[in-house]
This record gives structure tokens, sequence and C-alpha cells, in this order.
């Protein structure tokens, strides 16, 4: 990952490399080709123009020559000559007379006369001229010989004596090449350069022009120039460092080199160089190369008009010299301007970047959360404006986030940190507060009520309330220590000192919120002092010490002590071992037998469980039982409990011992756990056990919360043949409708009314009544609880059917009933059988008319209560009373003195009587089954009136039971 | 990220594009310069053969007497004239590939040659040589009528009473036949004359007055085709690869319109110019002539001519037989020949030079007597001698003007006081047609080997001799010219030439015989071929000239 700075940098250095490169390397190639075009133009143009000022001067000799020349062949009279024989074929055929060669001559004389005038006049005005002549030959005058003409220093020309063409010898070719050249070549040209004798060996370039006339050679005319003016410029001629120009001529003599001498040939490595030469005739548009001196030479040659050659030479490597530095140079450039580029770029780059760099920071950190980082690029290009953007972007992601937060971490109805932020709040509190050296404490706050308060004032009030509260702890409380958890609850961290003082006032305040609506409050309290745990596990124990002032009504706190950390390690301990405790049969059932009262046989077993710990001895259900309620795992218990029973029951099924119906507790936490009903009839069904054995055992309370749905697992049970028990009826706020609507089977009536039987005198009122209404409502009922004999006696009195009591039996293991089953020591078992019997018995009340008119469907209205009556059981022979009432047995002390009616006695006891209508009519009740009306006289002679009803039959014993009521009874001595 | 990295890909590309370019452009410009070399080597392949030409007022051969290069090199004839190994002339089957002459001389039946097609690929037939003919005598600029006016109704056709040539009769797509009113012995010859050339009728009607100025328009079926034609520069023609008698061994002719020698001199030493003619040179001839270095390329052709001086008898005191004998007398013609032309040559007496058939060796000298001709003059009047305007061409060669001056000086020294005017080609040939110009020099070729061409040229009708301002008077004479042109009988034919020779040089000195020439030629090394045909003439055998590479 590299940056954008550097991909560009890269990219746009490797563009200008790659430029410079291509540029480079086309213009190498092109300059490479323009420098040898270049050289090429220069050398041609440098021989050229050496060519045209050679040629120039050459021309001017040439053109004064033949000036002279036409004038001297003009002015040649052709006739004359002809005439005179000198010339054409005419003449010469005859040979000439003396008077002709005489008039030629003369003739000659003055022409000559005449040419040299004018040849003089030209050559004065010609440069470089250092001899002109005209040569006449000497077969067309033996006497006139032209002239010939020298320069001599500075004073001019100076004639000289002519030269005569008839002492030249043709073989002496140094000597007169001058002559015979131009004759042989038949035209005006250009001969040497040859060392004229006539001129001191001096090395000279002469133009000659052949005079004709009339077919005739009259003579050569010539002008000299010294070869030196020529050579001087050639001289001059500097081509770069080392190169030169020289001259050839047509056949390959040196004519002019700075190395060489004039007029030797060329040898060794300029003989090569002068073979080009002399091959062509220039060097074309190219220039020629060659070897010489181990380096390459390049050449530009061309041919003048006099056939000379001219060469320009230089060596190529100082040619490319200028090409080399210009690449060198180029490099350089290159290179620098590469630099520059660099540096440049980095510098623009860097301004160009830094916007973005800083931006690419400011998101790194924005990545990491940090909304606070600065973004002050202020530039209006596009990072300025993406910067503005960010900036922007970044506030509102700031104020977004400040808003989640505040949403997250605040309560939104009392603007009061929520239970998340609290802890973090609380922690940082906590801490600061210890290292002050103060006391930290965690006070939970609960309103007392709040759900009656929202059903009374509606949900706004109750939110209204719940603010007015939220603003009341902010006076007492630093905000951020402060915190609703939900619902009316409370939290706040604060220092010890002065708490009491802080929450009495608040109390006090409380009683005047919301125009006096307001609510108890109950405050936990943890000091951190006394274990330090993490806030919310002490906001826990806060709530916990709350929770303990639950069901008061009056504002009050209560502080987290060593107990309550016990009771909570314990719930811990309970719920951590739990499953171990069921694996490993801590948890045992006991069963406590339920009396009948009207036999005195156990007609049923109420399973209880036990925790029994191997570390911490018996546990009683009330320290677990709630505990694994609030832990849901209450269902599993109860199940297990169930399974427990259930194997009890087969295993007596097995021995065929007598087995009575099973109580079992199901808590109102079953039912939210799983389909209680389904799950029990399906094990229950499973163990092949009859669902009248077992009974299930509701608690009242429980029903009350949800009153449907538990009245259809009721309904569920019923269905399905359970028995279904009220338990605890009477407790906390039962209310009596409950029986309205559901059907129960058992009343189990609460311990407390026993517990409070001998100091208070409503409980057996209320005991009475309710067993009353129970039995007007055909059900039965248990007391629980019961202990003495009073209380057992009381409880048959008024109905109560069965029993339940240490005054029995505490709870005993299955295995302890196997024991005393079979020692004898168990109260014995109601047969089945005869449950139907007791039942009736037991339901009758004998505090209540009904019970002796049930049957006749009669209303009897003006009854009171105290009727004495009896329940009285008869085989036939005797009779016995089973029970009676307080103004029963009243009467019978009075009427009876000596009888003991708490013990049966035979009828026969009683035949005393005469006629004794009473047994009588027991014995007609049985026999007719129907209700009697009896009169009877006592002894002491008063007279009864009484009502009997047979009641039921025991199918087992053949006896029967009659319910006796003395509707009357009318003093002997005083009238009714 | 991505789309930044596109865009560099974008930049990349750009710059390998540029790259690329950049290598291109830098290779096309090489390739481009070898190309255009390329070119130039192909087209310098078949060079034609460069040589000097007098630039015509028209190459309708029809219409001029003097310049016939297009005629002989882009035309063919019926006829040829060609000399044989031993120097004889004889008539040679051209576009006729045979004729016949019938008994009585007058019809000549040709058959022509099959197969031959004009330049612009349209055969030749019959009907293009009555075509031929029928022009030669309507076309009202025509001057070679001579050649066809024998033909039977040739007067009325050209006098517009006739449409049609009555002599001429088409035989056959190649076969045709010509009935002369009389039988003429040179009619062969005559037609064998460039005038006499074979146009293409299609083309050339349709020309109209662009013939022989266009040419695009100017067809024949010779071995060069007519290329173009830039007045004041040259003239181009091509060879024609399917001329019927082959194709030339040049790939063509270049000729440049020069009158400057020094521009000629200069040319050819340059090697510009393949073919010199040393008489465009002037006086430098003489370099050519002597230097060492020409000699083996140096060619002397003698050309059947006559340099002559007319002479106007209408114009006094020319009309004086004795003055004209006196100007005869008072020329050395000897000491001109020398003087001029070195002696290259040969001097002549009569009208029929060396050569031509009927040249008679035994003609009297005219002898140089300055006194006999100062004695004829003062007889006739003039012993102080007479002015006289001497006129000349602006073209003429050096070597002609030199001739001019030295004759004039001549007769100065016998009292003649010559003027020499010098007048531009046009006026020069105006003047000379209507017979206005004194006296002037001129010389003739033969176009076909037989007197007639210079008898009846000079001297066969009034017409001719006021055509070459001449003017002779003698009418006797003329009409026997003409009528020699019948006689049927050689010898008596040529015994009537001759007889008329003498009368017309030496009784009535009608004008002054100078000499016939040796001309000089000059080729570069690399020309091969040269050659002239019967008569000397050198351009008129350019087929045979070819360049080597």
């Amino acid at each position: 990952m590299h940056s954008i700075r550097f991909k560009i940098i890269a990219i746009t250095v490797f563009a200008i490399l790659m430029g410079i490169l291509s540029v480079t390397l086309a213009s190498s190639g092109a300059i490479h080709r323009e420098n040898a075009r270049t050289t090429v133009r220069m050398m041609q143009l440098l021989g050229r123009d050496t060519q045209n000022s050679v040629e120039e001067y050459l021309q001017s000799i040439e053109q004064a020559v033949e000036m002279a020349a036409n004038f001297a062949y003009d002015s040649l009279d052709s006739v004359t000559l002809v005439e005179n024989g000198a010339a054409g074929t005419h003449g010469r055929r005859s040979g000439r007379s003396a008077e002709q060669t005489a008039a030629v001559d003369a003739y000659l004389a003055d022409y000559c006369a005449a040419v040299r005038e004018t040849f003089s006049s030209v050559a004065g005005h010609t440069r470089g001229v250092v001899t002109y002549y005209y040569c006449i030959d000497t077969t067309i005058s033996e006497t006139e010989h032209g002239f010939f003409y020298s320069r001599v220093g500075k004073t001019g020309f100076v004639r000289q004596p002519p030269l005569v063409a008839g002492e030249l010898d043709p073989e002496d070719i140094e000597h007169t090449t001058w002559y015979y050249t131009p004759i042989e070549r038949g035209r005006p040209s250009w001969v040497g350069p040859y060392p004229a004798y006539f001129l001191g060996e001096l090395w000279t370039y002469s133009y000659l022009v052949p005079i004709y006339k009339a077919g005739t050679l009259i003579g050569v005319m010539g002008m000299d120039i010294p070869f030196e003016t020529l050579t001087e410029q050639l001289r001059e001629i500097k081509v770069y460092d080392s190169g030169y120009a020289c001259l050839f001529s047509e056949n390959g003599e040196v004519l002019y080199h700075p190395m060489l001498e004039i007029g030797s040939m060329p040898e060794g490595d300029a003989e090569a160089f002068a073979q080009e030469v002399l091959g062509r005739s220039d060097s074309g548009d190219e220039l020629s190369r060659y070897e010489s001196d181990g380096e390459t030479w390049l050449m530009y040659f061309t041919t003048l008009s006099n056939g000379m050659k001219l060469t320009i030479t230089a060596p190529e490597r100082e040619i490319t010299a200028s090409w080399t530095r210009m690449m060198r140079n180029i490099l350089i450039a290159a290179v620098s301007i590469v630099t520059v580029f660099f540096v440049v770029l980095l510098l623009v780059m860097r301004i160009l970047t830094s916007p973005l760099q800083r931006l690419t920071a400011a998101s790194r950190r924005l990545a990491d959360g940090d909304y606070d980082v600065k973004l002050d690029y202020r530039g209006q290009d596009e990072v300025g404006m993406l910067t503005a953007a960010f900036s922007q972007m970044r506030d509102r992601i700031r104020a977004y986030i400040e808003d989640l937060n505040h949403r997250v971490c605040t309560d939104a109805l009392t603007e009061l940190p929520n239970i998340k932020c609290f802890f973090k709040l609380a922690e940082a509190e906590r801490a600061r507060l210890r290292e002050a050296g103060r006391h930290p404490v965690l006070l939970y706050f609960n309103l007392n009520g709040m759900k009656y308060y929202n059903r009374q004032y509606g949900f706004e009030e109750g939110d209204r309330l719940l603010q007015s509260f939220a603003a009341l702890l902010t006076r007492y409380f630093e905000p951020d220590c402060l915190s609703r958890f939900g619902l009316d609850h409370f939290a706040a961290i604060s220092e010890e000192a002065g708490l009491d003082e802080r929450l009495r006032a608040i109390f006090e305040e409380c009683r005047t919120l919301e125009e006096g609506r307001m609510l108890s409050v109950r405050v936990g309290v943890y000091r951190d002092e006394m274990e330090q745990v993490q806030v919310n596990n002490a906001c826990d124990r806060a709530k916990y010490a709350c929770d303990r002032l639950r069901g008061s009504h009056t504002s009050g706190y209560c502080v987290f002590d060593q107990e309550m950390l016990k009771l909570i390690q314990n719930t811990r301990y309970i719920i951590d071992n739990f499953d171990r405790a069921m694996r490993e049969h801590w948890i045992q059932v006991y069963y406590q037998p339920i009396i009948r009262a009207a036999n005195g046989r156990v007609c049923d077993e109420e399973a209880l469980s036990r925790w029994v710990d191997p570390g911490r001895g018996v546990l009683p259900p009330s320290d677990y039982i709630p505990i694994l309620e609030n832990s849901k795992l209450i269902c599993t218990h109860d199940l297990y409990v169930l399974d427990q029973v259930l194997k009890k029951l087969q295993a007596q099924k097995r021995a065929g011992f007598q087995d009575v119906p099973q109580s079992l507790n199901l808590s109102r936490m079953d039912f939210d756990a799983c389909d209680m009903v389904t799950e029990v009839c399906k094990r229950v069904d499973a163990a092949g056990i009859p669902h009248e054995k077992l009974s299930i055992e509701i608690t009242e309370s429980v029903i009350g919360s949800d009153f449907e749905f538990m009245k259809e697992q009721v309904r569920r049970f019923r269905d399905l043949g359970f028995p279904v028990w009220m338990d605890d009826f009477g407790s906390g706020y039962s209310a009596l409708d409950v029986l309205q609507d559901i059907r129960f089977d058992l009343l189990k009536l609460d311990m407390r009314f026993m517990q409070r039987f001998e100091v208070s005198n409503e409980s057996p009122i209320i005991l009475t009544e309710i067993i009353r209404m129970a039995i007007a409502l055909g059900v039965d009922t248990v007391a629980e609880g019961v202990e003495t004999r009073e209380q057992a006696d009381f409880l048959r009195e008024v109905g109560c059917t069965k029993q339940q009591g240490y005054y029995y039996c505490k709870p005993i293991s299955a295995e302890e009933i196997a024991e005393r089953y079979r020692t004898g020591k168990q109260i014995g078992f109601e047969n089945l059988k005869e449950a139907d019997y007791y039942t009736a018995l037991g339901k009758l009340n004998l505090y209540d008319l009904d019970s002796i008119a049930s049957d006749s469907g009669e209303k009897l209205t003006n009854f009171f209560d105290t009727l004495p009556m009896a329940v009285i059981e008869s085989d036939g022979e005797g009779i016995q009373i089973i029970r009676c009432n307080r103004s029963y047995r009243e009467f019978m002390q009075r009427a009876f003195r000596e009888v003991d009616i708490t013990k049966s006695f035979e009828v026969s006891a009683l035949k005393h009587y005469k006629g004794d209508p009473f047994a009588r009519a027991v014995i007609q009740c049985e026999e007719e089954g129907a209700r009697q009306f009896i009169r009877e006289t006592l002894p002491n002679g008063a007279v009864i009136h009484a009502l009997i009803r047979h009641v039921a039959s025991n199918p087992v014993t053949g006896v029967y039971a009659c319910i006796v009521a003395v509707l009357a009874v009318t003093d002997a001595g005083k009238p009714e | 990220m991505r789309k930044g990295s596109r865009r560099y890909k974008g930049f990349a590309l750009l710059l390998a594009c540029l790259l690329t370019f950049s290598v291109l452009s830098a290779c096309g410009g090489q390739n481009g310069s070898s190309q255009g070399d390329n070119d130039v080597a192909d087209a310098a392949s078949g060079r034609y053969l460069v040589a000097i030409e007098d630039e015509p007022d028209t190459v309708d051969f029809q219409s001029t007497t003097i310049y016939y290069t297009v005629a002989t090199n882009v035309f063919d004839r019926l006829v040829e004239m060609e000399s044989d190994e031993d120097g004889n002339v004889r008539i040679q089957p051209s576009l006729a590939e045979s004729w016949e002459v019938s008994e009585d001389g007058r019809t000549y039946t040709f058959h022509l040659r099959e197969g031959v097609k004009f330049s612009n690929g349209a055969p030749l037939t019959s009907s293009d040589v009555l075509y031929t003919l029928t022009r030669l005598l309507t076309w009202p600029e025509g001057c070679n009528r001579d050649i066809a006016e024998g033909i039977v109704g040739a007067k009325r056709l050209e006098r517009g009473e006739t449409l049609t040539l009555e002599g001429v009769k088409l035989l056959g797509e190649l076969d045709l036949s010509i009935t002369l009113e009389e039988p003429f012995e040179a009619f062969l010859a005559c037609i064998s004359m460039p005038g006499a050339s074979i146009l293409d009728g299609e083309t050339t009607q349709a020309a109209g007055e662009l013939f022989g100025l266009d040419p695009g328009c100017t067809i024949g079926t010779g071995p060069f085709i007519l290329e173009s034609w830039q007045p004041g520069v040259g003239m181009l023609m091509k060879a024609n690869p399917d001329c019927w008698s082959g194709a030339p061994k040049c790939a063509g002719l270049d000729l440049r319109f020069l009158t400057e020698p020094e521009d000629v001199r200069t040319m050819f030493e340059n090697g510009e110019l393949d073919l010199l003619d040393l008489d465009e040179v002037g006086s430098a001839a003489e370099f050519f002539l002597h230097g060492d270095i020409y000699q083996e390329n140096l060619h002397h052709v003698n050309r059947i001519s006559i340099v002559y001086i007319a002479m106007n008898e209408t114009v006094k005191p020319l009309n004086d037989v004795r003055v004209r004998k006196a100007l005869q007398y008072g020329l050395n013609r000897e000491v001109l020949l020398d003087a001029v032309y070195s002696g290259r040559g040969a001097v002549e007496n009569g009208i029929y030079p060396r050569g031509l058939y009927g040249y008679n060796p035994e003609l009297p000298e005219i002898p140089y007597d300055s006194d006999a001709a100062r004695e004829l003059l003062a007889e006739a009047g003039y012993p102080d001698g007479f002015a006289l305007i001497f006129s000349v061409k602006a073209s003429s060669t050096e070597w002609e003007m030199t001739l001019v001056r030295l004759a004039v000086n001549m007769w100065e020294n016998i009292g003649v006081r010559a003027t020499i005017r010098v007048l531009d080609e046009s006026e020069f040939m105006r003047l000379r047609k209507s017979g206005e110009l004194e006296c002037y020099t001129a010389m003739w070729t033969a176009d076909y080997n037989d007197p007639d061409n210079f008898a009846y040229t000079f001297f066969g009708s009034r017409v001719n001799t006021t055509f070459r301002s001449i003017c002779y008077q003698n009418e006797a004479v003329m009409d026997r010219v003409y009528r020699a042109r019948a006689i049927t009988d050689q010898a008596a034919r040529l015994r009537e030439y001759r007889e008329l020779e003498e009368i017309i040089v030496q009784e009535d000195a009608a004008w002054i015989p100078l000499f016939s020439r040796l001309y000089s030629y000059v080729c570069q090394d690399w020309v091969e071929g040269f050659r002239s045909t019967w008569n000397g003439s050198v351009k008129n055998a350019f087929r045979s000239f070819s360049i080597r590479e």
C-alpha cells in the first residue's frame, strides 16, 4: 500500500523519464542525422564557397584572357591571312611568296600592337596576374612573336622579350606545357601548376587560349597567376580542429595539401583518399569516408571547372563530438529536469496531499472513535471541499453518537443515567470516594405499590410521579450518581456520611410529593465497606436489601448485612448445587400423613422435599424452594419429587401395602416452565398409577396472579381425574371469589390459623366459617399444623374432615413409613372403600343445620347455630357418638350427667330410658333411610325434640351414621 | 483507490501512444526521403538524346520548307530515299511496300504496307494518303504544293474548282493509284520529301489548325512521338516502340532551342548535350576541330547542299546582268571558304551541288577577277559602284555572318558598297517570300536526289522564283525548267538540266553559287550510331542514335 503521493510521484517521474527517454532516443537519432546533415551541408557549403571563390578568381582570369582572345580573334583579318597564304588551304597549297610573308609580318605587327594594348588594359584590371602574353605561332610569322609582360615588384607589368614559339621544344614538356597543352586540348584551358622557368621556377598556373583563324593556329594567348594565391584560400580553411582543405589535379597530383609537397603523388593513406576523390566528380549528397591515421575521416570533394579536385576533410570523431557533447548535455539536462521535477513534485505533492493526509489521519482517528479530531484545512479545492464535507460528517456523526450515547446512557423519562451507564459512572464515583477516604454506599430505591398507583391514576401520572421522584433524588445526590434502572427502581451511589439524614429527608419529602399521592419508598443500602464487589453486584445487594422491605407500606431503608449476604450466598449455593443435589439424592422426599378426623386413619400423604446437605445438614423447603422458584428451577424440582412419589407408590403397590393418595405441591412457576398438566399426566400414566392417587396442591395466592390461566390448569387436572387442592387457603390476600370460579376438591387451611388458634378468638371462628363454607360448597378441608388435641377436637367438631400436623405425625421418609408400617406404629391407613363414608361424615358441620337438612331440600332458616348436634354411629346394637358440638355436649351433660359422651356408649346403656326414642329413631333412621323427627322425654322430665337423619353407611363394617340435632328441649318443670 | 488506478492506466496508455508516435514519426521521416530517391532513379533510366534544334514556327511540314525534323522523325513517307553502300541514292519502299508505274509513266499504283499504325493506334489506309495529298494542295498555308501539283486534277483542286483529287484512286484499303498529268521522272523522289509525309487523316482533319502546333494531334507513323513542345525551351519526342519499322535506339529526343554559341558550347563541355553541330558554336568550332581530345568523336558529313547568294533581278541595279556578273567575279569564293570554313567544303559553280544527281563537274569556273568586275560595273554604268543591301537573318550562324562580312568586304574592292541588314526570322521570310529581299545568302539542301529539286524550286516558275526573292525574269528558261520534269529520257533530261544550269548561272548570272560544305559534328563519348541520311542530314537520322549508359 503506497500513498497517493508516492504513486503520483512515481508515475509522474516515470512519465517524465519515459518522456525524456523517448525524446532523447528520438532526438538522438534526429540530432545525429541532423548533425550528419549539418556537417554535410557545412562541408558542402564550405566546399562550394571555396569552390566559388576559387572559380570566381579563375573565372576572372579566364574572362580577362578570353576577352583579350576574342579581341585577338575578331581583329584578325582572316582574308588577309588567307590571301597571303598564312591561313586556309587555298594559299598554302601554293606556298607563300616573300611579299605575302612580308605582308603577313607587317599585318601581324600592327595586329599584335593592337592586341597588346587591349590585353595590357585587361590585365591591368585583373587581380593576381603575374604575366600575360601572346605568342604568335612560328608557322604564321617568322618575325612577329607576339608579346610578353610580367609583373616586376610594385612597378607593374614590364614588357619582356616575347617568348618565341619556334624556340620551344615540344619534347621539353615541363617548359613548354603552357604552349602545347592548350593546342592539344584545342580549347582555352588552364595549364599547370608548373614551375615556370620564365618566372624563376615559381609554381605558376596559366590560363591559355589558342587563337585559330581560318582553320589555322595563329598563336596562344595566356595569363599566369602564382599558384600560391589560389592555395592561400585553402590554407585558411580549418574544419573542426584538424580538418583541412586540399587540392588535387585531375590526375591525382597534389596541388595543395597541408602535409604534402606540391606536385607529389599521394602515398599511403592519402593515396586511398586520392583514389576516392579521383573516382568520382563529387561527393554528392553524402560525405565520403576513408581511413587515415587510424581514424575515420569524412570528406567533401568537388571538381572545379578546370578539373581540379577540391576536397575538404575532417575526422569523424571531431564531427560527431558536437553530437556527443549534445547528447551528454541532454542527459545532464534530463537528470537535472528529473531531479528538479522530483523535488518540485515532492513539494507540490506535499502541499496537495498534506490536507489529504491530515484528512486520512483524521478519518483514522474518527474510525477509532475520536470525534474531536481537528479538521482545519480550509482550501477551496476538492480536498478543501472534502475536508469540509468530512468535518460536517464528523459533526453529524458526533451529534448522532452523542445523541445515541445520551439515549443509551440516559433514561428517557427521568433524564437520569440508565443502568448501563450508571455502572460506569458509579464505578468511577466509587473509586473517587474511596480515594477521598470516604465510604461509598450504593442505594437502591423502590417505590411501593407503583403498580397500583398506575392502575389508579394512569400511566401518565405514574410517569410524572417517577419524574418527580427523580427530581427529588437529584436534590440529594449528584445526577451522575443516580440512575433509574427501570420501572420504579432507582439506584444511587453516595458516601455513607449523612446518609440516614438524607434518606429521612427524602422520605419526608416523599410525603408531599405529587399532591400527597406519593407512595412510600423502600431503600436498600449496600455499604462498600462490607465487601468490595463490582458495582452491579453491589447494586444487586442493595436491591436485595431493598427487597427485604417488600410488603412494607412505609418508607424505610434496609442496610445489607451479613445475614443477607449469607442468604444470598445460600441462594447461590442452592442454585449451584441443585443438580448435584438431585443427582446425589440430597433432595429427599418426605411424606406427612393426613389423618381423617372421622376415623383417625391416614387418608392422604403430602409429599414434601428436604435438602439433606452433606455439609449443611437438613435444609427445610423454605430455605430452597423460593430460591428454586426464583431461579426457575422449581419445575425440575417438582417433577423430581413427582418421580419419587410415583416410585414410592409403585414400590408400595409392589409391596402390597395399603396406599393412600399422595399430594404433590406445585408452584406457580411450574406452569410457566412447562405444560405441567401434560408432564404430570404423562409421568403418572407412565408409572401406571391411577390419577386419583395423586392430588395436586396449588397455593391459593399464585392463582390470583393469573386467574384465567390457573383456572384452566386446574380444570385440566380435574378433568383428567387428578384431585386439585388449594394450598394455604386463607393466607395473604386471598380472595374468596376464586372459589366462585374454580372448582377445587379440597381446601388446605393455612397453618397460621392453627398457630394462632390458642391465642386468638378470631381464629376458631374464621376456621369454623371457612370450613362451613367449604362444606356448603361440597369441598373437603384439611387443616395444617395441628399440634394439640384441642385443635384436633375443634376441627373435628367444625367438620374439618382431614388434619395434618405434628399432633399426628411429622413428615417421614418412605422408608420410615415402611418401617413404621412394619412395626405397627403406623397410624393405619384408611380403607379407601370407607373413604366416601368418612368423607360424608366429615363434611357434617355440627354447627350448621344444613347438615341435617341438606337432603331434605327444605329450607330451615330459623335455626341458630347452637342447636345441639351430634353424629352418631350405630351398628344396630350400640350407639356411639362420633362427634358432637359444644351445645350437644352441654345438653348431654345436662341430660345424662353420668354419660361420657366423648366415648362411645352402648345404646343399651341408654336403655334405661323408657322407650328410648332416640335409639329407636336411630335404628329406624337406618332402617327407613330417612329423616326421623323424634320426641323423647327424658327421665328428668325434659322433653326433647330432635331430628335425626341418616348420613351414610359404612360398606365395610356395616355401621351406619346419623346426625342428630336437638331441636328443642323443654324442661320438665318449666314450660317451653 | 480503484478509480485512481484506472486513471493512471489511462495516463500510461497515453504515454505509450506518445512514445509510439514519436518513434513512428522518426522512422517515417527516413522512409519518405528514401522513397523519393527511388523515384528519381526510375525516371533516369532510358535517357533521351539531347541535341540543339532551331525553334520552328510550325512543324506542319506542308506549311514549311525549312523545318523538317518532326516530319522526318515523327512521320513516314510512302517511299524513302536512301543511299546504298556505294553511295548511290535509291528510292526505297517505306509505307508503300511496293508500287508499279504505268507504261506511260503517269500512273503510280502503290501497295501500302500491312499493319502500319499511327501512334494513336489508327491503322494506315489508302485514304490517309489521299487525305495527305488533298491537304497538301488545299491547306491555305501550304508551301509544298509542288510535290502534288503534277497529279491529275491538282490544279483544279487547288483553285477550288473541285473538292476531290481526281488523279488519286483508292483501290482498296491499302492500295491506291496516283495519276499524273504528265510523266514526272522525279515523282517518287518528290514524294520521298519530308513535305510529303503521310498524315493520319482523321486526326489531322479533326485537329485543323492545331496540327503542327499541338503535339497531341501531331500524329504520325514514325519512330518518335511528339511528346511536348515548350516554346523557347525545346521539344520532347519519345520513342514509338510500336513503330512498324522498329523502335528507335534511344528512348527519345530532347531537342533544345538554344542559339547562343557560348551556351551551346558550355552545355556540350558539361556533358549536357549529346550531339553538337559545330555550326552552333561559332568560332569555338575551331577548338573542337583542332583539339586532340575531340578527334575521335568528330564526324564530318558531306551534305548535298549548296551555299548561294541570291540577287533580286527586280531590284536595280541587280536587274542588269552585267552587275550580277560583276558581283559573281568580285568574290574570291575559295578565300571565303578558307577564311570562313577553313576550306572544309568545295567551291561550286552551278546550281546542283556535288553528290546530287545531275551534278556537272564540267561547268566552267566562275573566276575571281576584280578587274573584270570593275569593268563590267563600269559597262553597266556603275564605275563608282553602287550601294546594296545584304539581308541577313538574325538567327544566322557566326560563320554565316563572317561569310557575309567577308563577301561584303570583297565586293567593296570592286566598288559595291553593300550594307548588311540584319532581319529577324519572320521579317526576313516575309520579305523573301514576297520577293522583296535585294540580296541574301542561304543554303539549299537536296530534298530529293534530282536536279528538279533545285531547278524547279528556284527557277521553276514565277511563283517559285519570287518566293525565293530571286525574281528570275527569263520566262523561257522557267518554262523549260517546268517542262524538264516530264522528260522521260534520262539523258535528255539531264542534258536539259545542265543546259539550263549553265544558262541560269553563267549566262544570266541569276545567282552566285558559293560552295557546298563539309558539316562537322561532335558527339559525346557515350553516343553511338552516328549516321546521316543520303543528303547528309543528321537530324533526319536520329532514330539510329543510341546512348550508352
